[in-house]
Order: C-alpha cells, then sequence, then structure tokens
C-alpha cells in the first residue's frame, strides 16, 4: 500500500488520467465542431413540424399581414414616442438614474437602459430613431433594426452611430473616457483619435481616452521623466490622467519630446491592465505586486480598480483583492463602485469560509445599492454567509426576505431549505 | 484569448472578447449568430463535463446537442443577470441531461437484456498502454455506479468542483453530495480490488515485476 494521503490507493492518479481522458475527448472533436454547431443551429432553429405548424402559420400569416397593413397605414414620417415607467416622455427629456436602473421604452420596440448613477438626454426623435446624449455612466441599449434606423448615442465628444443592435456605451466625464461594448450587430464610432470611423461588431469593446496633448505638452520633462509604468499608462492612454489624480503621477505623465522611441519602450514593458484584459490574471497580480499597489490605488479609476481586484480573485490572491477592493472604497465612497466593492469583499471572505465578515459585507453591499446589480446575488450569499457564521435566526431572515423579493432567484433552493429550517 | 487589434492612436484600445455570451434575449429568439456563439463559446465547457460524470462516450455528440437545445428550451425561465449565472445554468442542465443519459441508457439495455452501454477505447493520446487499459477498466466499474453517486465523482474528482458547486449543480445539499461521493469511492474501491490491472495500477504496482 502506498502512504499518501488519499481517499484511496491512487485516487489523484485516477483523478489526473480521468480529467486527461475528457481532455483529449474534447480535444479530438474540434475538427468536427464546425458541422455540429451547424447541425445545432439549425436544430435550434427549425420551424416547428409542418404538419402542425401549418394551420398555426397560416393564422399567424393572415394575423401578421393585418398587423403589417395597419404599420404601413399609419406609417407616416411620425417620429416615435417614448416612455419611462409607462408615462410618455417628450424630445428633450432628463433622465436620471438616482436610484435604480431607468429604461426607456420607444415605440419602435428599441429599449434603452440606463444604469444607476448614468443620466441622459433623449434628443430629437425621428420616424427612424433617436438621439441619445450620454451625460454619464452606462446605457445598455437594444435597438430594433428596421428598414431605415438611425439611432446616436453621443458621448462627449464621441458619436455612436447605430442601425439595430445590443450595445453598452459608458461614458466618464471626469476621465473622459469612453467604453463602447457590442453584444450583437455592429456600430460605428467617431470622434477625436479615431480616424474616420471605428467599427465596433459583436464581441468587441472599444475602449477611448480623450487624449490630452495640451496638457502633456505643457508638463516638465525632468531629465527621469516617466518611470516606466507611468510611460505605459500615457502610452496606451489608460483613464489615468485624470483630474483625480495625485499630482506626482500627473508629473511624472509628461510624453518624451520624441515619442516614437518611448513608444517602443513602452511596447517592450508588459502592462497590467493589457494583462488583466488578455485574462492571464496571475501575470497580472504578479506585475502590480512587483511593481507596488499603492501608487495604483491612488491613481486609477473605479473601474480599472474593479478589474484588478476581479483579476486578483480570479488568480486566487486574495490578499491584493482585498487591498484593491479597501481602495475602491476609500477613494469612491457613496458611489456605485464602492458598494460593488462591498459585494466581492463579500465573496472572498465567503470563499475563505469567513461567514461573520461576509455577511457584513453583504449586508453593506446591499443597504448602499438596493436593487444594484449585485443585489440578487448579495441576498442570497448572505443566507450563506450568515448559516456559514451560525447565526440560524439571521440566515432564516435572510432566505425569507429573498423568497419574497427573487421568487424565481437563483438561490431559491438554499432560501427555501433555510426558511423551512431544513437542515443542510 | 481576446486580441487587441491594431489602435489607431495612443488612447484608442480595441479588445475583443471572445468570451462574451450573447444575449439571453438573443438566445430565446433564436437567433442564428447567438445561438452559433453561444456554441462556441461553451461547446468544450460542456463536452469536458459530461466526459467528467459519463466518461468518453460513442453518443458524446448527440448528448452535447441535447444539452444545448435544452439550454434553448429552458432560457425563458432563466432569471440571472450574469454572465456567471448562466454558465453555471448551463452546467446543470449538462448534468441533468447526463443523468437522464445514464438512466434512459440503463433502461435500454434492461430491455435489451444486454450489457450496459459500451464504453469505447481510452484515447491513444492518455497515459502509456498499461495506463489506458487501467482506465478502461476503471470507467467500466463506474459506469456500474449508481448515476448520482458516479456524477457526484466526476465533478469531485474529475473536475475538481467544490462542494458547494456541486451541491448546487445536482440540486442536493451539500451532505447529501458528501454521502455521495463516500459511497461511490467506497464501491469503486470494493470493485477495482476485483481486477487486478487496475488495483495494481492504482497502487502503482506493476504486476509483471
Amino acid at each position: 500500500m502506498t502512504h499518501r494521503r488519499e481517499t484511496f490507493p491512487g485516487a489523484e492518479r485516477l483523478a489526473r488520467e480521468l480529467s486527461a481522458v475528457a481532455e483529449a475527448e474534447s480535444t479530438s472533436r474540434r475538427a468536427r465542431r464546425e458541422a455540429l454547431r451547424a447541425n445545432l443551429v439549425a436544430r435550434a432553429t427549425a420551424p416547428p413540424s409542418p404538419r402542425r405548424a401549418l394551420p398555426i402559420a397560416l393564422g399567424l400569416g393572415a394575423l401578421a399581414a393585418a398587423a403589417l397593413l395597419a404599420l404601413w397605414v399609419g406609417r407616416s414620417e411620425r417620429p416615435l414616442a417614448a416612455s419611462i415607467d409607462g408615462e410618455a416622455i417628450a424630445e428633450g427629456t432628463f433622465v436620471q438614474a438616482a436610484a435604480g436602473e431607468r429604461v426607456a421604452r420607444f415605440s419602435d420596440g428599441t429599449r434603452l437602459t440606463l444604469a444607476e448613477g448614468g443620466a441622459m438626454r433623449l434628443d430629437r426623435f425621428t420616424a427612424e430613431g433617436a438621439r441619445v446624449v450620454l451625460e454619464r455612466g452606462r446605457v445598455e441599449a437594444s435597438v430594433v433594426h428596421r428598414e431605415a434606423t438611425r439611432w446616436t448615442v453621443e458621448a462627449g465628444p464621441y458619436v455612436v452611430r447605430v442601425t439595430g443592435t445590443r450595445f453598452a456605451v459608458w461614458w466618464s466625464p471626469v476621465d473622459e473616457a469612453l467604453e463602447v461594448a457590442l453584444h450583437e450587430g455592429a456600430v460605428e464610432v467617431t470622434g477625436p483619435d479615431i480616424e474616420g470611423a471605428r467599427r465596433v461588431s459583436a464581441g468587441q469593446r472599444l475602449e477611448l481616452v480623450v487624449s490630452r496633448p495640451a496638457e502633456a505638452a505643457s508638463l516638465p520633462l525632468p531629465a527621469s521623466a516617466g518611470s516606466d509604468e507611468t510611460l505605459e499608462t500615457a502610452e496606451l492612454g489608460e483613464p489615468g490622467a485624470t483630474d483625480e489624480a495625485p499630482p506626482e503621477p500627473r508629473a511624472a505623465r509628461a510624453r518624451p519630446a520624441s515619442r516614437e522611441p518611448r513608444a517602443a519602450e513602452a511596447r517592450a514593458e508588459p502592462d497590467w491592465r493589457v494583462l488583466v484584459e488578455s485574462r492571464r490574471y496571475r501575470e497580472a497580480v504578479a506585475l502590480v505586486r512587483e511593481r507596488g499597489l499603492e501608487p495604483i490605488c491612488a491613481s486609477e479609476p473605479a473601474q480599472s480598480l474593479l478589474r484588478l481586484a476581479d483579476a486578483a480573485r480570479y488568480a486566487r490572491d486574495a490578499s491584493v483583492g482585498t487591498t484593491v477592493l479597501a481602495c475602491v472604497r476609500a477613494r469612491f465612497p457613496s458611489s456605485a463602485a464602492s458598494a460593488e466593492a462591498a459585494f466581492f469583499l463579500g465573496r472572498i471572505a465567503l470563499e475563505a469560509r469567513d461567514g461573520r465578515s461576509a455577511a457584513r459585507w453583504m449586508e453593506i453591499s446591499l443597504r448602499e445599492r438596493e436593487g444594484g446589480p449585485f443585489a440578487e446575488q448579495a441576498a442570497g450569499l448572505l443566507i450563506e454567509a450568515r448559516e456559514l457564521a451560525g447565526d440560524s435566526a439571521g440566515a432564516r431572515s435572510a432566505a425569507d426576505a429573498y423568497l419574497d423579493q427573487y421568487p424565481h432567484g437563483i438561490h431559491v433552493e438554499v432560501a427555501e431549505r433555510v426558511a423551512r429550517g431544513a437542515p443542510d | 484569448m481576446p486580441r487587441e487589434a491594431p489602435t489607431t492612436s495612443p488612447a484608442l484600445r480595441l479588445v475583443t472578447e471572445r468570451d462574451e455570451l450573447p444575449s439571453i434575449e438573443a438566445l430565446v429568439a433564436r437567433d442564428p449568430d447567438a445561438v452559433a456563439r453561444l456554441y462556441d463559446l461553451q461547446v468544450e465547457r460542456v463536452e469536458r463535463l459530461v466526459v467528467a460524470v459519463m466518461g468518453p462516450d460513442r453518443e458524446l455528440d448527440d448528448i452535447v446537442q441535447r444539452v444545448f437545445l435544452e439550454v434553448l428550451s429552458s432560457l425563458p425561465s432563466f432569471r440571472g443577470s450574469e454572465e456567471g449565472m448562466l454558465v453555471a445554468f448551463i452546467d446543470r442542465i449538462t448534468v441533468n441531461v447526463a443523468r437522464s443519459w445514464i438512466r434512459s441508457r440503463r433502461r435500454r439495455a434492461w430491455l435489451r437484456f444486454a450489457a450496459p452501454a459500451e464504453i469505447p477505447d481510452v484515447p491513444t493520446s492518455v497515459g502509456d498502454p498499461r495506463a489506458r487499459a487501467a482506465l478502461a477498466v476503471a470507467l467500466r466499474v463506474l459506469e456500474s455506479l449508481p448515476a448520482d453517486e458516479r456524477i457526484a465523482f466526476g465533478l469531485r474528482r474529475v473536475e475538481g468542483r467544490r462542494l458547494e458547486e456541486i451541491a448546487s449543480m445536482v440540486d442536493a445539499s451539500l451532505a447529501t453530495v458528501k454521502r455521495r461521493i463516500e459511497r461511490a469511492e467506497a464501491r469503486f474501491v470494493a470493485e477495482a480490488r476485483r481486477h487486478p490491472l487496475l488495483w495494481s495500477w492504482l497502487e502503482d504496482h506493476d504486476p509483471s515485476t
């Protein structure tokens, strides 16, 4: 017999080999995937079987024809109508999402969801679309494609042109940073630093920061100007050169008189943001550790810090994750990012099986952003955290609250068990 | 892995996020591009999970297709708001489909008075000939376990999932999952002892030496 600490002899070896079998099976199927995908798409999108479908199709066809006729007859150059919470809104309406998201619905079926903390103006309604001016924050747009569709989302100096797609635009006037993420279809973005128009397609995300040549040129250029770290930031145009940045890093952001050699130098150096975007989380966190967390915590915008915290969690580096999240809470109090940080601090505590701490953070997250994007998860994990902390009564109360608010939520099974007082 | 497109200025960065799943709305509407994208992004994960709980299977392609069709037909009831929730949802459906498949295959086998499903050869890329022979026996032994125990064993030992995760995937309590894994291991060991090739491989003793 071996003396390995296993549940049975060779358990680890068996697991390793079975895992290799799973990997090999999956690899061997790569060549066939195209055919299998085509088969799946055909099956998934196939109409119902003809025998059953015919009468339904005839009925639906008649209905559709009537609806189309009605639409055609009623169609005019009349501009779109819009409503929020069932109330009609006029052109030029300023919408703020102070507490919870706001959803604007248009008569062509288009939907704009303004995330909490955001503000937008719904301007110039036409028969083909509308002009949306995103003052700040994030808007998720689901634009219905028609024969003639013209929607624009303006964010600072940038314009996003849309003909029918699903996408999100995030704009920070403080950082002068834009992010456009495409879920479906494609859009075109125009504005500073973009030659002509930049097409962004499904699955892509465009990040932009307004460059500030005047500001950069006015900064002194000491002999030691620009550490590698700050040069990378400047070259990448990350939202670091902002009003929030402390004086030292700002001074260090000076661009060299001749940019070419510096650019080459900067490209040669790794950047933790690029590593994070490339999902190389361990390397990103190792780099941050090597260069020190303090300057990053002091200068990076909240979203950037949250991404770094995510990377730390994925890299299973709870220490960096906790520090970065604490920075977010200290630097951006009362913000959505701060509440998000509380939620993830709770997740880290839960992973460390620290029920009390996890429960406290989940409570804070829920209190600070009721109905926010992590509210359901926080409410569900609060049950688990309190249970873990041995607080049965608290867990039951959290379970009752969860079931009231999210009767179809993902934590329903756990909530029902705890609410019933059933043992795990 | 995401990739960066060439930039037009230092301030511009275009990142392709290949792992961004399509929207629920597009999937519910059975948008062909969205269905294809879901498949592309999740097929390896689904295949690995199926093989982890069922072993290499000649019907793997059919099982995986069934998983995706089940996912698509169940999505209207999906209430999650995050990508991670959708992935967990797919995992749960994968496990459910695998369980149904195992059970229905056993019923079919019983009706046909035949042996349980044949287990294909272990891929030749795995291990040495002795390891492959031992693994083939191990897979036959695992095949004989009750479906729930076999699934719990596969998720824990092959996939390396956390107990809490498994509990959520199989819709059972943590205690039940632990029990299933313990029983699966006990049954596996009892059966493995009857097969010298497997047992000696597990103990790392080559009987020929």
